[in-house]
């Protein structure tokens, strides 16, 4: 079973490389669905798979900005992505990476990356699922009250946390309009919020999209399919201007991502269709469901790490809870893709044919 | 109300300065850890791979930069053909919603 394995050049390890194409091909479809580049799946799948900490953030960029790239060329072609909205991000964006990127590796040099890295993550991941979830408890209360009182206005959900309606009261000009988002207010939001997620994604070592998603969406009020594309372009450009910077540092082992993107590229295509067939609340509850599922993981290697006794447990746990979080939501997702585009072809096959044949 | 709100403003501003310090200052003794790979025993492409690594970080950064977007745009292009075969329409989405 020797050519199941294939020897690292960089990291020196030898790596199950089929390991390598489903890890990428779980992340290309949860990614491109989410609208992250998944790196919270991807670093702590890259360990299971018995990389370096070190090796495997550098790499889990690196594939990263290959991944949304295929996701970000499919929305675009759905219309879900506002390239002025991502341009002006990346300002902040790229500030906010190169911050958090020079803090991890200070925390590398004295010896705590792994437990700040864990630290982080659980704090971030519970904050982001009270979020969505307080949203979604909201939307659907509204919801109710309107159906109840008879009061139903519109055929879309609204009534859920509405943060963005005070953030754009702030005037500060230059005010912009984003056409395709749908929203007008000052430019230096979308900065500040890129910068802080930028900020976070650096020290993390993520991508982002995983707190520019809900940013984009309860911070600057853009729908959530929007809200997915335009994630996906801004993971783009955070993630190579990343996998320059991690690759620059020795951090990256080119090979891993590589093959990763195999699987992703697959991967991207099926998650990026489905959000055809799903609504944008769905979007956000499983998003929400993901982000607990990650949580549960993370506290796990945190216990694990902490107490050695129950070091071996917990560290399984982990793996196996990740794993079973990829599978299922890739598997979801794939579902939902089947399903969707078996009832849309059926209809133009229907419209298609001639009446009564 | 106005005293409250410039003792949090002069808190934030110094967490921030704090930790902007921390880590622009911080930067230039970890980028010292050097990291070197074994390129004994490999041949051909990967120990090319290997050596390119270890002379010149910043052309395999390069390399890495420009092989990366390539290969997405190669393999999105093969999967995006092979998923057009399939009938989907691929050019609009009918759901919207915020």
């Amino acid at each position: 079973m020797d050519w199941l394995f294939i020897q690292m050049p960089i990291a020196g390890i030898p790596v199950f490389w089929p390991g390598l194409i489903i890890l990428g091909l779980g992340v290309g479809i949860i990614g491109s669905f989410f609208g992250m580049g998944g790196g919270w799946m991807v670093t702590p799948g890259l360990n299971i798979l018995g990389f370096p900490m070190a090796f495997a953030i550098g790499t889990d960029i690196t594939h990263m900005a290959g991944n949304s790239l295929i996701s970000t060329m499919r929305h675009s072609k759905f219309g879900n992505v506002d390239y002025k909205l991502g341009v002006i991000m990346t300002v902040g964006t790229i500030s906010g990476v190169e911050t958090g990127a020079q803090m991890i590796m200070w925390l590398e040099r004295i010896g705590k990356v792994d437990i700040f890295v864990r630290i982080g993550y659980l704090i971030l991941l519970a904050l982001i699922a009270w979020l969505v979830f307080t949203d979604v408890y909201q939307q659907r209360k509204h919801h109710k009250e309107e159906l109840t009182s008879g009061k139903l206005r519109q055929a879309v959900p609204s009534g859920g946390i509405q943060w963005h309606r005070t953030l754009h009261k702030i005037k500060i000009p230059p005010m912009v309009h984003f056409h395709r988002a749908g929203i007008y207010c000052s430019v230096w939001l979308p900065i500040s919020v890129s910068f802080m997620t930028g900020w976070l994604a650096g020290i993390l070592g993520i991508g982002g999209g995983l707190v520019r998603m809900p940013a984009l969406i309860y911070l600057l009020g853009v729908p959530t399919h929007i809200a997915v594309g335009t994630d996906l372009f801004e993971v783009v450009i955070s993630a190579l201007y990343g996998a320059g910077t991690y690759t620059y540092k020795g951090r990256t082992e080119l090979l891993a991502a590589v093959i990763m993107l195999v699987g992703a590229s697959v991967g991207a295509q099926i998650g990026s269709v489905a959000t055809k067939y799903v609504k944008g609340y769905g979007i956000r509850v499983f998003f929400g469901l993901a982000v607990i599922g990650c949580a549960l993981s993370v506290a796990f290697k945190l216990i694990a790490s902490s107490f050695a006794s129950v070091r071996s447990l917990f560290d399984n746990a982990a793996a196996i809870l990740i794993l079973l979080l990829v599978a299922g939501l890739a598997l979801f997702i794939f579902l939902k893709f089947l399903k969707g585009a078996r009832e849309e072809l059926a209809l133009r096959r229907s419209q298609t044919s001639p009446v009564g044949s | 109300m106005r005293f409250r709100v410039m003792k949090w403003a002069t808190r934030l501003g110094a967490a921030l300065l704090f930790s902007r310090a921390l880590t622009f200052g911080a930067g230039s003794p970890a980028t010292s850890i050097v990291f070197v790979a074994d390129s004994r025993g490999l041949t051909g492409w990967r120990a090319w791979v290997t050596n390119l690594y270890n002379e010149n970080l910043f052309h395999f950064a390069l390399l890495t930069v420009v092989l990366i977007p390539t290969l997405a745009v190669i393999l999105g292009s093969i999967t995006n053909f092979l998923l057009a075969r399939t009938g989907i329409n691929l050019k609009s989405r009918v759901l919207a919603e915020h």
